[in-house]
């Protein structure tokens, strides 16, 4: 549901050959609910906005994957967050930044065909991963960390958005930047279509080179 | 992903156009339906944005997106070669068609274009008066019709820590209306600024250092 939905979902409409009505409990509701409206959409642009700030060309893959972290844990309500790159030739996937249980951890690089889990299979479908459930994690195969195992403590949501998905980039996405929560089902439409734009900017901020010349010269035609 | 940007303002103007509402209510519709279509834009533009795509075309697909929803009366992407000390237009848009712009000799040239690329700041000129005063250059166009945009907002290309000392470009938006672009919009063409630089200059085989 997109966010005018939510607003109409929420409002009754009035009835049919009537104006709105005047009847100040309801537009305080609407009121309220516009002003939620407008404080969600102020956070996403904010959080786009600080993304094409901060993630700048130059920085290293984990630097570049905690600044986006440090702008989306709290308005997305993250839990945890990884970014993982893929290095096909050597079938290796490597964690420059993962962060769980409220602090970023080393993560051992792992062979991605003996244990692809969620991320490989983001990988390997070229798309976004939503998953509303740790039930539905597992049935994808979620891969725990030692963390988890441990404590218990495992994200119910998961979103993964593959890194270099379009062939422009080339014939397979690069990596995989995973959003996860607490909370079933936590991320709304928007929200995951926010998350797409975020993974995108983190792909350009990660392949970005200063000194590359324009596609087809200078005059750029 | 396509089908959220092809509704654009269809379910707003329908819901949230409301007779009867009290003004208050009727200010917080008019800022949200702003808001939510500043959103939809920057997410549809970041959407276009992919690598390896020639200044013009990426410029020409920016265009496409956000030309109606900004009101755009002129839009330009100006690259500057300090090698060789040139000033180029891959795509100037105005009077609703693309024009030809001669390359100019960029230490000769003191337009708006400049100032951007000097002060390495996005720049907004909300009226036409302003811009004379800052030394703008019009084009024949604009000479020959008097039709001179009032509003001029110009975002740098290659802005901030992990970019070189000076910009590379310029992006430009204009609008015939005085004032017409708000403080978010020009968030929007900042962020949209932000992407094209990025994309101008990814390099899909670029190595990562994956420790």
């Amino acid at each position: 549901m997109g966010l005018f939905g939510f607003l109409k979902a929420k409002a009754p409409a009035p009835e049919p050959g009537r104006a709105e009505t005047q009847d100040p409990a309801r537009e305080q509701a609407q009121m309220e609910d516009l002003r939620e409206l407008a404080r969600h959409l102020d956070e996403d642009r904010a959080l786009l906005s600080g993304a094409l700030r901060d993630l700048q060309p130059g920085m290293a893959p984990g630097e570049l994957a905690n600044a986006l972290f440090s702008l989306c844990f709290r308005p997305l309500g993250l839990a945890a967050f990884f970014l993982a790159l893929v290095d096909w030739e050597r079938d290796a996937l490597h964690f420059p930044l993962y962060h769980e249980g409220g602090r970023s951890r080393p993560r051992p690089s792992r062979r991605l065909s003996e244990s692809p889990g969620l991320t490989g299979q983001t990988l390997a479908q070229a798309r976004p991963l939503y998953l509303r459930t740790l039930e539905e994690g597992r049935v994808f195969g979620v891969v725990l960390s030692e963390v988890e195992k441990e404590s218990g403590l495992v994200p119910q949501s998961w979103y993964g958005v593959p890194l270099g998905a379009d062939p422009a980039w080339g014939a397979r996405p690069f990596g995989v930047v995973s959003f996860q929560s607490f909370q079933p089902d936590a991320f709304t439409e928007s929200r995951l279509r926010l998350m797409d734009a975020l993974g995108e900017v983190l792909a350009f901020a990660l392949k970005a080179d200063p000194d590359r010349p324009f596609a087809g010269g200078f005059d750029g035609r | 992903m396509a089908a959220e940007g092809s509704k654009r303002m269809e379910t707003p103007s329908a819901e949230l156009a409301g007779a009867g509402a009290s003004p208050e209510v009727q200010r917080l519709r008019a800022e949200v339906r702003e808001r939510d279509e500043d959103r939809r834009l920057t997410l549809d533009l970041l959407r276009i944005m992919k690598p390896g795509l020639a200044p013009k075309v990426l410029a020409e697909s920016i265009r496409n997106g956000c030309e109606s929803a900004l009101g755009l009366a002129t839009f330009y992407l100006a690259l500057v070669d300090y090698g060789r000390d040139r000033l180029l237009f891959p795509l100037y848009c105005e009077g609703g068609k693309a024009r030809t712009i001669t390359p100019r000799v960029f230490s000769e040239f003191g337009g708006l274009t400049t100032r951007v690329l000097t002060e390495k700041a996005a720049l907004y000129f909300p009226e036409k008066r302003l811009q004379d005063d800052s030394g703008a250059a019009y084009t024949d166009a604009e000479r020959i019709t008097g039709l001179i945009p009032e509003s001029w907002y110009g975002v740098p290309l290659g802005v901030g820590p992990g970019w070189p000392d000076r910009p590379f470009g310029v992006l430009s938006f204009q609008a015939f209306a005085k004032d017409a672009f708000s403080q978010t919009r020009r968030e929007v063409m900042d962020a949209v600024g932000a992407a094209l630089a990025l994309a101008l200059r990814a390099n899909p085989a670029r190595p990562l250092d994956l420790r």
